[in-house]
Order: structure tokens, then sequence, then C-alpha cells
């Protein structure tokens, strides 16, 4: 018996594999905590079965594609952004920012990356394709590419170390600091895809399909590749909007109430007062998040509340960051006229794949005279 | 327009231009790119570029195509801009059952 000829094409074994990694992945980024950062591990893996699939994709580029003034602007678009990435300040760490800076190189990474699909596209991988799978005139082609692109790098990296070296204190204070960031993501980036770029840049113009005969149509592979591409690129930017639109979550927990007592300040009568300690906690976003936590003790003696010690930046604590930004708004302490205490931290949180997406994050704890609690998160 | 030489050995600059009537051929033996190029073990473009003059072919591939075409390889690719098929044929007189 013949098989129908418009029957539906099964599920395969590694599309199987990758919806239940999906699924793995949407199941880990909703736990609470750092369990989350788990589904982040599953991203790479998803990211990295990602590129085979694509790698293995050679079908004709577009129109577009094909025409070689738009494989050069290509070209010169990942030229640039490896400019932009070189040029990107060194993130400082510090105790109120954590990993300021990242989001222009996350940014411009995920946009470099982006480029390379193109055009791994735009030249049908050649460049780095096995011989069984290229003709004479690709191997040639490939070659070529190959003699001219690494003697470019070596002038290139070899240049840029010997000038930034030689040339001013500046300079070397620049060199140190892009070799440990962005030198290495441009280093390796040329390394692999100089010839891609070359070959893209020396090809000529493609033969256009004659009349009625189609060319670009993608087979299951290559649409099975552009649906994991687009769900590659599409997490990064969902988790984005699920920092900036999902309600952070807090845990947190206080102690029993503890009854201090100090001398006042001439050192006549002893001043009774009762303390507790607050600590809260919170996460905002999932996989792409951040924590940061307060800490305090605040003490009531019936006519204000106060926090027992001085405040300062250590009550106020940004935890681990995964792709974000934490900028430190506001940590204070303040009682009012009545004797209201307010401790009061307010961050500003923002994705590193999408700068602009920000929220502003506030924990408060107020306590009146007399210890109630009136807001604690 | 650059080309390259099939052993890939020499830059596109470096390669004499090398003249073609393969898309004549083809047109006549009703053959499109993509089957030719499947009878003859290369990339679609791969004949594309050798109509258009962007690549010489190797020797092993121009004997695979006048194998296809049933023709010298002189037929095929020449260093001289070649001259039509017909006046190849009749030496740019009609055919006597024209004339006649």
């Amino acid at each position: 018996m013949s098989a129908h000829p418009h029957r539906r094409r099964g599920v395969s074994q590694t599309e199987i594999a990758i919806g239940i990694l999906l699924v793995l992945m949407a199941l880990t980024l909703a736990l609470p905590g750092r369990a989350s950062t788990f589904g982040l591990l599953i991203y790479f893996v998803f990211v990295v079965i990602t590129i085979f699939v694509v790698r293995g994709v050679r079908q004709e580029p577009g129109s577009w594609m094909g025409r070689r003034f738009i494989r050069r602007g290509v070209v010169v678009t990942l030229c640039a952004v490896c400019i932009g990435i070189l040029a990107t300040p060194r993130p400082i760490y510090s105790e109120t920012n954590p990993v300021p800076g990242t989001g222009a190189y996350v940014g411009l990474v995920m946009f470099m990356l982006l480029l390379n699909v193109l055009l791994g596209g735009a030249t049908q991988r050649v460049a780095g394709a096995p011989e069984s799978s290229v003709d004479e005139r690709q191997e040639a082609l490939r070659n070529r590419a190959h003699r001219i692109a690494y003697p470019v790098l070596v002038v290139l990296v070899g240049g840029t170390l010997a000038v930034s070296d030689l040339a001013t204190s500046q300079s070397r204070v620049w060199l140190d600091a892009t070799l440990s960031w962005g030198g290495w993501i441009v280093f390796l980036e040329l390394l692999f895809v100089l010839p891609a770029m070359v070959l893209a840049f020396i090809e000529p113009d493609r033969v256009r399909p004659e009349p009625g005969e189609t060319l670009t149509a993608p087979g299951n592979r290559g649409r099975f590749a552009v649906v994991l591409l687009v769900v590659a690129f599409a997490i990064p930017i969902a988790l984005s909007v699920l920092l900036a639109l999902v309600p952070p979550s807090t845990t947190n927990a206080s102690s029993g109430s503890m009854v201090a007592t100090t001398t006042s300040a001439t050192g006549n009568q002893p001043l009774v007062k009762t303390c507790r300690y607050f600590l809260a906690n919170v996460q905002v976003g999932r996989g792409i998040q951040t924590e940061f936590s307060i800490n305090a003790v605040a003490c009531w003696n019936g006519a204000r509340a106060t926090e027992s010690y001085g405040l300062g930046t250590p009550d106020c604590h940004p935890g681990d960051s995964v792709a974000v930004s934490v900028s430190t708004l506001a940590c204070t302490s303040t009682t009012a006229p009545d004797g209201t205490f307010t401790f009061a931290y307010r961050a500003l949180v923002s994705s590193s794949v999408i700068p602009f997406l920000d929220r502003t994050v506030s924990v408060e704890v107020v306590i009146d005279k007399n210890g109630h609690v009136l807001d604690f998160p | 327009m650059p080309t390259t030489e099939g052993d890939g050995s020499r830059s596109s600059e470096a390669a004499p231009r090398l003249y073609n009537r393969l898309a004549a051929l083809r047109a006549d033996r009703g053959l499109s790119r993509q089957t030719l190029a499947d009878t003859v073990g290369v990339n679609y473009q791969t004949i594309g570029y050798l109509e258009r003059g962007d690549y010489n072919p190797s020797l092993e591939l121009a004997f695979r195509l006048s194998e296809v075409f049933g023709v010298p390889i002189e037929a095929i690719f020449s260093r001289r801009p070649m001259r039509p098929m017909s006046e190849e044929l009749y030496g740019g007189q009609p055919p006597a059952e024209a004339v006649g």
C-alpha cells in the first residue's frame, strides 16, 4: 500500500526533545528564588541545539540577501557592532550598582548574534561547511575567504594590541579594560565569523531563479530552524517583559519583640525601648531577575520609633542579578513628627537585554511609635 | 567581472575570462539549471555563475558538462567570444530548405 501523498509529517524525536526542554524551562523559570536561574541553563542548552540546527540549513538565501551590496551592508553593520562592543565602557562593580553597563553589552551581543545568523543564511554557511557539502566553486570561494580573513585577523588584532600598548598610558588602560570584556567577545567573533564576513563581501550577486523556478521555499529543516531561532530570541525578550510587568515576589521574616535598655545622654536614668528585627527579600523577574533585601532593627518607646543603629547602605542589599542592572535610588530611614518610623529602599531595575524596559521597585517598613507594623512587604 | 579558478588556487582577478554557450545548450535540451546542477553534482548557483562567466570550471566539471550535452568541451567553452550556434552550423547562410 502506498503512502498517502498529503499525509502530515510526523513529529520528530528532536522536536519532542526540544518541546520537553521548553516545558522544563518554563517550569523551572516559574520556581521562586535562585532556582529559576536553572531555567537559564536550560535556555543555553536550547541555544546550543538551535545553533546546530541552524548550521545544518543550507537553503538559497532570498533575493535580498542574494545581493552583494546587502551582504556588504550586513558585514559593515557587524563591524560597527564590534566597534560598539569595544567602545562600551567596562562594567564597574559596586555595592549599589552590581552590574552597570551590561545592558549595552547584552543588547549589542544579541544584535551581533542576529547578524551572524543573517550572514550565515546569506552565504549558505559555506565558510564553515564540511568538504562533502560544497562543490568546487564553493570550495574555491571558501578557501579564498579564509586566505584573506586570517591575515586580516592577525593585522587587526596584532595591530590593535601593539598600537594600544605602545601609544599612550590611556590606550594601555583601555586595552586592559577591553581584554577582560568586549575584546574577547570581538576576538572570538572575528576568529570564527571573519571568513564568512569576507565571503559575503567578495561573492558576486547570486544568480536569480529563472521564471517559474522557486529556490527559496524552505524545507522542513529550514522551517524548524526558523522556529527555533524565533523562540531563542523571543525568550530573553519575554523574560525582560516579565521583569518589567510581573509583580515582585517577596519573602519576609521578623523576630519577636526584644526589650532593650540603654542609658540617657546624661547617664542618669535608664531608657527602655522595644525592638524587632525585620528582613525582607524581594525577587523581581524570572530567569532575567534580580534580588535585593532590606534588613532593619526598628525600636520604639511609645513616643517615637527609630532604627536601633545608624542606617547606611549596608542595610539595603542589592543581591544577585542575572542580566539585570540595578541602581539604588533611595535607602532612607525617617521618623515622622508623630513618631512613625519609615525605612524605604527604592531601586531602578532594568533588563540588560532591553535596557529601556525598567521599573522602580520599592520596599518599605513602616512602624508606628507603639510598634504596630503599618507596612511590611 | 571577477571570476574564480576551478582549483581555487588563484584569485579571481588573475583568471582569464572563459566564454560559454551553456545557457543555449541547456535551453536546447530543455534542462533547468537545477536539473543540470544535480546531474553534474554542483550547486545551482555554480551553473548560474558559469553561464554568467563569473566562474571558470575545473577540467573535471568541464568534462562532466561535455558528457551531459554530448558535445566536445570546446563547443561549450572558449577563450574567445562564441558565435551563435546557427552561425556555427550554417556559416551565416540560411539552411537550404529555408532558401528553397
